[in-house]
This record gives structure tokens, sequence and C-alpha cells, in this order.
């Protein structure tokens, strides 16, 4: 749980904004936002539903375009990328972690685990051998062939999480990972997220409006009615 | 799923097992609509075949005017006599018709009566098997009645009452008529001759001017305002004019059965993305571009319609079987037996598999656009 601030910033935005028109009216959900990542860094942005940081994390995953101001993420310039750039962008960079799995009903755990895999072009016996892998290191190997319907919600987020380091990314994004979830599950995913920060270095953005959660955090950000500032971490 | 194939067929196979109901309802549309396809190009290839036999003839038809079915028609011998006596450089046989439309042995059947000389000369009758009749009890089946209830030589027939044996099966060029060929004899003994003669032939005698023959017997005073003078293939073309309607008819409905593929794998397709909005939201989010995203949805429906078509074909085939051995079609004495070809079939499977590509890729192209956000807000 160290930032390693010797690196190269592995996010950076500066006065990022994203304005959204919804009928006659304008909502800015994000106002010239400054921020600054290293990687291997568990970042948690804290504030409340609708202060925009599912804005903040759907631009840094490539998955929304910023209306002006500056975005880079892994030394890529997010706002230059046209659409299939962007999805090379998230084939190599980004993974996922949403509030409620999103998990394909039609394939099972190990299936949904190796999509990624399977979007850079692995093989189905190679993905699915190494998303096995994944299924183990996050408790859930007993599970693999069981669809998403046959799962708990703390085991399909647990799935999700696999699927989210599956493609080996430099970033995970995570959208209120534990929204949906019991207070036993979602000290269990934190802690998963944790270890896998820990041990892999892969840095992790979490989105939450959890108070609790915010003492595991390396760095803390509060994002209010589209503005971010900085805390300090406990 | 970017190798194509064959993990996309792998992750395909599942996705439409797990949406079965759909899957299976959208395959039985698309089949109900390729066995149309199948019957309707059948039904008009059958037809089609119809005059490929026809041969260039020297005959006239002369029979009452205004008449639509010959077997009401009469004809009187004075006519006979006009035709017989003009000269012979202008024609070289006169061959009256006695025509019935019978039931025999329970199915409906034209029955000609000519002079057994003529069969051959004036009505251009080709043999199949046996022998032509030489005594009173013995007709000749065509080739549409022994396809249709499997009539051969050596069949017994009871026609109007009497026993008559089949001698021959014969091929009247350019129709598969359902009928039976009687000698005249043998036919005026069995009806007698109170509704007289129903049409004659008259052959222009060779060298001879044919529409000089027929202004020539048209104009005779004998016959002009009552009987009307035909040239043998202007008037089967007239009489085949019911089947070419019929058979125009079955290819813009072939075609159409054809465009709704397009239609149907458009809506399935639609519907599919639609319902999946978020499902493909995530997928776009772990790193599925929408191009590949376009091809799974073009190859779910290529093989949705691939499963339909040999459904469709299946029934199509099953039914053909089933009309030729039970339910056996006339129309106005035309033996209908549907053919499937090849030619037929390979070209339903081509048009199936493009125009099922192309609805789902119109429909994928359009609905697929979205950005990955508004996808995953669904």
């Amino acid at each position: 749980m160290n930032s390693k601030n010797v690196a190269e910033p592995i996010i950076i935005t500066r006065t990022l904004s994203r304005v959204y028109q919804r009928g006659q009216e304008k909502v800015e959900a994000l106002r010239n936002v400054d921020l600054t990542i290293y990687p291997a860094t568990f970042a948690i942005i804290f504030g409340p539903s609708g202060g925009g940081k599912s804005t903040l994390l759907h631009l840094l995953g490539g998955i929304d375009r910023p209306t002006s101001g500056l975005l880079s993420v892994s030394g890529i310039a997010l706002d230059k990328l046209n659409e299939s750039e962007l999805t090379r962008f998230r084939r190599e960079h980004i993974g996922f972690i949403f509030q409620f799995y999103n998990l394909l009903p039609s394939i099972n755990a190990l299936e949904n685990v190796a999509l990624p895999l399977l979007a850079k072009g692995i093989k189905r016996k190679e993905a699915l051998e190494h998303a096995k892998a994944l299924l183990e290191r996050v408790g859930l190997n007993g599970r693999a062939l069981h669809k998403p319907s046959q799962l708990s919600g703390g085991e399909q987020q647990r799935v999700t999480i696999a699927r989210a380091i599956a493609g080996a990314p430099t970033i995970v994004l995570a959208d209120e990972p534990t929204g949906d979830l019991d207070a036993k599950s979602s000290d269990e995913v934190i802690q998963l997220m944790l270890d896998i920060n820990h041990d892999l270095g892969t840095t992790f953005v979490v989105a939450t409006h959890n108070e609790r959660f915010t003492a595991f955090a390396d760095r803390l950000f509060e994002l209010h009615n589209g503005e971010l500032s900085e805390t300090l971490a406990a | 799923m970017k190798r194509w194939p064959p993990d996309a067929v792998y992750f395909l196979l599942k996705d439409m097992r797990h949406d079965w109901v759909r899957t299976l309802l959208t395959i039985f549309g698309m089949a109900i609509v390729l066995f149309s396809f199948f019957i309707l190009s059948a039904f008009s290839q059958s037809l089609s075949e119809y005059n490929q036999n026809a041969i260039a003839t020297r005959n006239l038809i002369v029979i009452q005017t205004d008449m639509i079915d010959p077997g009401d028609a009469v004809l009187e011998e004075s006519a006979i006599q006009a035709a017989e006596l003009l000269p012979s450089e202008l024609v070289s046989r006169v061959s009256p018709v006695i025509f019935r439309h019978l039931r025999i042995n329970d199915q409906m059947i034209q029955l000609r009566a000519a002079r057994v000389e003529d069969w051959k000369s004036v009505f251009h009758l080709e043999l199949l098997e046996g022998q032509w009749p030489t005594g009173l009890g013995e007709v000749v089946a065509g080739e549409g009645a022994a396809e249709a209830f499997g009539w051969k030589s050596g069949t017994l027939l009871t026609i109007y009452g009497s026993q008559f044996r089949v001698t021959a099966v014969a091929r009247l060029p350019g129709s598969v008529f359902a009928s039976i060929w009687m000698p005249l004899e043998t036919a005026q003994k069995l009806f007698g001759m109170k509704r007289g003669y129903q049409l004659m032939y008259v052959q222009a005698a060779p060298g001879a001017d044919a529409e000089k023959v027929r202004s020539q017997i048209q104009e005779d005073p004998r016959l002009a305002g009552k009987y009307a003078v035909f040239f043998e293939d202007s008037y089967s073309r007239k009489n085949n004019q019911i089947l070419n309607d019929i058979r125009s008819i079955m290819t813009i409905g072939s075609s159409l059965a054809l465009l709704a593929v397009t239609f149907g794998t458009y809506n399935s397709t639609s519907l599919s993305i639609i319902e999946r909005g978020r499902e493909i939201g995530i997928l776009r989010a772990v790193g599925f571009s929408h191009i590949t995203l376009e091809k799974f949805f073009g190859v779910r429906a290529t093989l949705q319609s691939w499963i339909a078509f040999l459904t469709g074909l299946a029934s199509a085939i099953g039914y053909i079987i089933y009309q030729r051995v039970y339910a056996q079609l006339f129309i106005f004495g035309f033996y209908i037996t549907f053919k499937m070809t090849w030619q037929i079939i390979i070209f339903g499977f081509l048009l199936t598999s493009i125009l099922a590509i192309f609805g789902a890729w119109f429909s994928s192209r359009r609905l697929l656009l979205p950005d990955v956000n508004s996808l995953l807000r669904n």
C-alpha cells in the first residue's frame, strides 16, 4: 500500500470537465478536476452518490470522453484517441469492477473471467486455464462452472475482480464495488483488492460512498458536485 | 471470441442455448418462411416444365366459340365435312376428338378419344412403355396419370361403368395432363354419339400456308361465327396461360419469402442487441471492439438461418413426398408435381445466408454504435 512517487504518474488529469446535456439543461458532472496518481497506488474517491465518481472512473477507463481538459492514462492522451484506439487501450491497460457485477449470464464464472483474455486473442483453452488460476486466487475454485445466477453477491463480485485482473491491466477501476454487498462480503472484497494491489502492484482507483473503507486508501480524494479535493489518508 | 471460429461458435452456441426460447422461435419463424420459399419454388419449377417438351406442329384446333371447357363443346358433322372437303394440298388430315372429364378409379381425368392412326402423326403421342391398343377394351394412360396414380400397362380401369385395360403409357408433348387416350371407335360405343365430337384437329399439308388454311376454315359459312380456329401451339399457350400466371405469383411469393429472412434476422438481431445493451457494454468495456461484436451477431444470425434453412428444406421435402404419395394435386387436369432441384437448394442457401448476414449487419451496425458509457447505463 505504498505510493511509488519515484515513477512517472500513471494517471494525470488537468482541468478535466464533463458536461452532460439533459434535455435543455446542462449538467456539470465534473469541474476542472486535477488528479495525479502514481503506479501501484490504492486510491479511493469518496463522495455521495451523484457526486461524479462514476463519471470520473468512466473517463479514466476510456468508456466516456471529457468535454474539456487533459486526460492521460498510462502515458496515453485518451482525449485524442478514436473509438477503436480506446477499445485497444481498455484491452491493454484497464480492468473494471462494477457495483452490480455485470457478469454475462449465459456463460459460467470461468468463462466470464476469461473474457478479457479472449478479447486479446488468446486461445480459449489457454484463457480458461489462466482464468481457473485467477478464480483460485479469489477463493472460488469450486464455483468455476457455476453461472452468475447460481452465485451469491459476494461470489459474483469476486468473479468480477478476477475478470478485472485477467488481462494483467496496469489500472483497475472499481465503481462502488461493495455497494450491493453485506458488511462481511464487503470487507472480503476490499481485502481481496488490497491483496492484489500489494501482490501484483496493480493501481486501484476505487469509487465509494462508504466511509469505512477510506481507512484503506494510500490516497483519498473527495468528490462533491463534480469538484475533486484530496484529503489525508488515514 | 476474437478468434473466428471456433471460439466464437462455442460462445454463440452457449448464447443461443441460454436464450433458447427466442432462438427456437426465431429459427421456427425463418423455417416457415423458408418452407414457403421451397414449396413455392418447387411449384414454380414444376409449372415451368410443362411447356418444355412442346414441339412445333402444323395442327389447327377447331372448337366451339367462347367455350371454356372443351368437354362442354359440340362439333357438328357439317364442320368436319367442311374441313375434309378442303383440297389435299391444303389439309393432310382431319381428326375429330371426343373429350370428356371423367371420374376414373376415383380420380378426375381428361379422356380424349381419337383415331389410333392419328395418335402419332397428328397428336404426336410418344409411347413411353407398352403397346398401342388393338382391341375395344384397351386404353393408353397419359404420362401425368401414370405418374400420379401409378398406372401402367396391365392396370385395369373402370370407365363409364365398363372395364378397360391400360396397354401403354404415352407422353403428349407440351403438357403432363392426367389423361386417358381411347380409340375413337371405342369411345363412340361407350358414350354413344348423342353429344357428338367436341373438337377437331386439322393438320395443314406440308408446304401449305397454315395461316391461309386457318382463314379458309374460319371463313367457311358452315363454321363462321360458331367455331374458333386456333393454331395448336397458341391454343396450348392460351390453355397454359393460367399456369404461367400461377407461376408468376409463385415466383413473386418465393422471392418475398426470402426477403422476409432479412426482416426476420433484422428484427431478431435488433431485439437481441437492445435486450443485451448492458452485456454489450461489458464486452466493449473489457476490450471487444464493435466490429468483433458485429461479427458475433452476424455469425449468430447466419447460424440461425442455416438451421432454419435445413429445417425448412427437410419439411419441404417431407411435404413433397407426402404430396406425391397421398395428396396429388391437379389444376384443370394438370398434374402438379413439386420439383425440388439442386438449383433451388443452392440458390436458396446462398440467398438465405446473404440476406441473413445483411439483416444482422444492418441492425448491429446501427445499434452497436452507441458509446460504451450509454450501453452500460442500460
